[in-house]
């Protein structure tokens, strides 16, 4: 199913004190993060529930925890490469940025900026949980501090935070069916997924509808500890790339910003193209070679 | 109107009946009136300095900012809003004001600061530090190096963000900054210079350059600043000074009044005022304190007086004088006192006020400085002149006398004059 849009752990006051406001752009969760920088992790994650909803008994695999499980386990080491539209709609600007990235299982990526040329020749590299930033402009190599990790990326709806978390969806909720049928004229499960107790987890649940008909996700509901919606994520132009049927419209609503939403077209997606970790270097970061 | 001041007679002979208890008794009452003004004088003194360092530093006394800008801090919501000010022309029209002393314009921006090998996250301020020099006293705090020049891509960092980075005068620093179009802001700066506030997380994030680079790096335009900072010619005047200004400049002219809004440090800085009236509360404690001491002193003064004075009371009562002028006459003695109590100890306490009010004792080579709440702490023996202090004080101070007269007068009534003359 879909482990990449697990939420990791955010705690949106925590650091309010040390860090008043500084960054003009409020704190997205990690949900979007895996799959901004990893394509291939979602990818593979539907060629595995692809291949589990054509077996026809239904067997103890296929319950919700299970094929979470599993898919996280099956996404560790799928390399990908492809091409992105990163479009984010704020209340003052709208910005379209195209780029290319490479990715190794959840640990390392790689982005670079393609168009607008002002901003052409910028990455982004992301090894474990360390991010540096290559600036043509100054020609310089910036590792992003811990202080600066609540900064906005690319200026998107996401943090360098969110890129760094790694998701724990199956060890950090329990899933369970919370509706299972039509609803709008399509066949679907609704998941929710409750943190566990020991959970490092903020939001108060989740919400994840799955239509059943090529369990393609629809939309991811965020809900905080209150109860209230957060932010939404829709899943849309679902598409065949490089052999794999997957959603290539992913678009982030945050609740507290009506109107706004930051959206990553997919153009070109390959995978398993044979990436080792130490193609990830500060070397291609710098050059792209 | 001889027999109506006949009781203040009586009471100013009597004083003169003991003259050595009535002077020492006096004296003490004079040495507590004189206390009382002179460590009210040094608290208030206190307190003003300690408003003028929490303001001075760095925040200021007066803010000028978009409304909505607090507390999200949008890079957009520049003071005037989309309208747009005439920044030359906003900074003369609040200098207009009587209560200002000066004005400094600000723009805040939040980014990584990074050398060659490390980077840390980074609060940016850009300001014009010859007019900021004007209203705050954090550029004073230059420990290496000088001010940025305008135009130089020149930075300041703070002392342990430079030590952090491992950075001295001289050395390339990289800013790293979202800006307000959405676009990556990035440029290579020089270091020019580190500074100290004594504010531990400004010392470690803060980060000051040139407002027109700091303009140019978040892509924001000339007039558009964040903040615009203004010293009040007294602290405590601040919030009338914001009203008015707020008042002159919503109809003064340039655009929409509704873009702005005036504070003073009152309401941003609130911790500053509870401190103020902790000092206020304090104040009141040692009034509390010397007047109880000086009711005890009177009283005692008063019993003994009229103890010694059994038969001759007696006698009066005898004679038929009616209690109430008794009990006037003994409080009188307790007026008359405190009277000339209260101005012994003006004479007492005038010398040092004024030594105080003109030439501080600055107690910090012993003392040392503390820095608390944001705000550096000197131990500076200075007064701060009012009238109004003294005056309560000294009207406090009599009446206080005067009702501790009370009890022995009434003791002094009911001398029983029979057994008294008797005397038994």
């Amino acid at each position: 199913m879909l482990p990449p849009f697990a939420a990791a752990p955010r705690r949106p006051g925590a650091s309010r004190t040390l860090r008043p406001s500084w960054f003009p752009f409020p704190r997205v969760p990690a949900f979007l993060a895996p799959a901004v920088l990893a394509p291939g992790f979602l990818a593979s994650a539907f060629l595995a529930t692809e291949a589990r909803a054509q077996d026809p008994g239904a067997r103890a695999s296929d319950t919700p925890a299970a094929i979470v499980g599993h898919v996280d386990e099956l996404f560790r080491g799928a390399s990908s490469q492809g091409r992105v539209t990163m479009e984010v709609v704020t209340e003052r600007w709208t910005r379209s940025m195209e780029m290319e990235m490479w990715s190794l299982g959840q640990a390392y990526s790689l982005v670079r900026v393609l168009s607008p040329s002002r901003e052409a020749g910028t990455a982004t590299l992301k090894v474990e949980r360390d991010i540096w930033n290559y600036l043509p402009r100054v020609d310089r190599t910036i590792k992003v501090p811990g202080g600066g990790m609540g900064g906005s990326w690319m200026g998107s709806h996401f943090t360098y935070d969110d890129l760094v978390r790694e998701s724990h969806l199956v060890d950090d909720y329990e899933i369970e069916v919370s509706f299972e049928g039509e609803r709008e004229g399509t066949s679907l499960w609704e998941f929710t997924l409750t943190p566990l107790p020991e959970a490092p987890v903020v939001w108060g649940r989740l919400e994840l509808e799955v239509r059943k008909e090529d369990r393609i996700p629809l939309e991811m509901r965020y809900f905080d500890e209150r109860g209230d919606l957060a932010r939404t994520m829709t899943f849309t132009d679902v598409r065949t790339l490089d052999g794999r049927r997957v959603p290539t419209r992913l678009s982030m609503h945050p609740e507290d910003r009506p109107g706004e939403r930051t959206t990553l077209r997919y153009e070109d997606l390959r995978f398993d193209v044979g990436l080792e970790a130490d193609f990830f270097s500060l070397q291609r970061l710098r050059t792209g070679r | 109107m001889k027999e109506r001041s006949f009781w203040l007679r009586i009471g100013w002979r009597n004083l003169g009946r003991h003259r050595r208890r009535s002077v020492i008794t006096a004296l003490a009452l004079a040495w507590g009136f004189a206390a009382v003004v002179v460590l009210n004088g040094i608290m208030q003194g206190m307190g003003t300095d300690f408003i003028r360092s929490g303001t001075d530093l760095m925040v200021g006394q007066l803010r000028i900012q978009h409304p909505d800008y607090e507390p999200e801090r949008e890079l957009w919501n520049v003071v005037g809003g989309d309208d747009g000010i005439h920044l030359p022309s906003l900074l003369d029209r609040i200098t207009a004001d009587p209560g200002v002393r000066e004005a400094s314009a600000r723009v805040h921006g939040a980014g990584i600061v990074a050398t060659e090998t490390t980077s840390r996250g980074a609060m940016l301020l850009g300001v014009d530090p010859e007019r900021e020099g004007r209203v705050t006293l954090f550029l004073q705090g230059l420990t290496e190096g000088r001010v940025p020049e305008p135009g130089a891509w020149e930075v300041l960092v703070g002392s342990e963000l430079a030590r952090q980075l491992g950075v001295a005068p001289g050395d390339e620093v990289v800013l790293v900054s979202p800006a307000s179009d959405g676009s990556l802001g990035n440029e290579l700066f020089t270091v020019s210079g580190i500074v100290r506030t004594g504010i531990p997380e400004v010392d470690a994030a803060q980060v000051v350059l040139d407002l027109e680079d700091l303009q140019a790096l978040l892509a924001l335009g000339r007039d558009d600043v964040h903040e615009i900072v203004a010293s009040a010619t007294h602290p405590w005047d601040a919030p009338e000074v914001a009203t008015r200004l707020a008042a002159s400049l919503a109809d003064g002219g340039s655009g929409d009044g509704a873009a702005l809004e005036v504070a003073p440090w009152t309401s941003f800085r609130p911790e500053l005022v509870d401190f103020a009236n902790l000092i206020q509360g304090a104040n009141w404690l040692i009034l509390l304190v010397i007047f109880v001491m000086a009711a005890f002193g009177v009283a005692n003064t008063m019993l003994m007086g009229t103890f010694e004075r059994r038969r001759e009371l007696a006698v009066v009562k005898a004679l038929g004088m009616r209690p109430g002028l008794i009990v006037l006459s003994v409080m009188g003695e307790a007026l008359v006192l405190a009277i000339l109590a209260v101005g012994a100890g003006a004479l007492l306490a005038t010398p040092l006020v004024l030594w105080l009010m003109h030439a501080p004792v600055d107690l910090t080579p012993v003392a040392g400085e503390q820095m608390f709440m944001d705000t550096l702490f000197r131990f500076v023996l200075r007064v701060e002149h009012s009238w109004a202090f003294p005056l309560r004080g000294a009207v406090g101070l009599i009446l206080t006398a005067v009702l501790a007269a009370l009890y022995p007068a009434i003791r002094a009534v009911r001398v029983p004059a029979a057994e008294a003359l008797a005397g038994r």
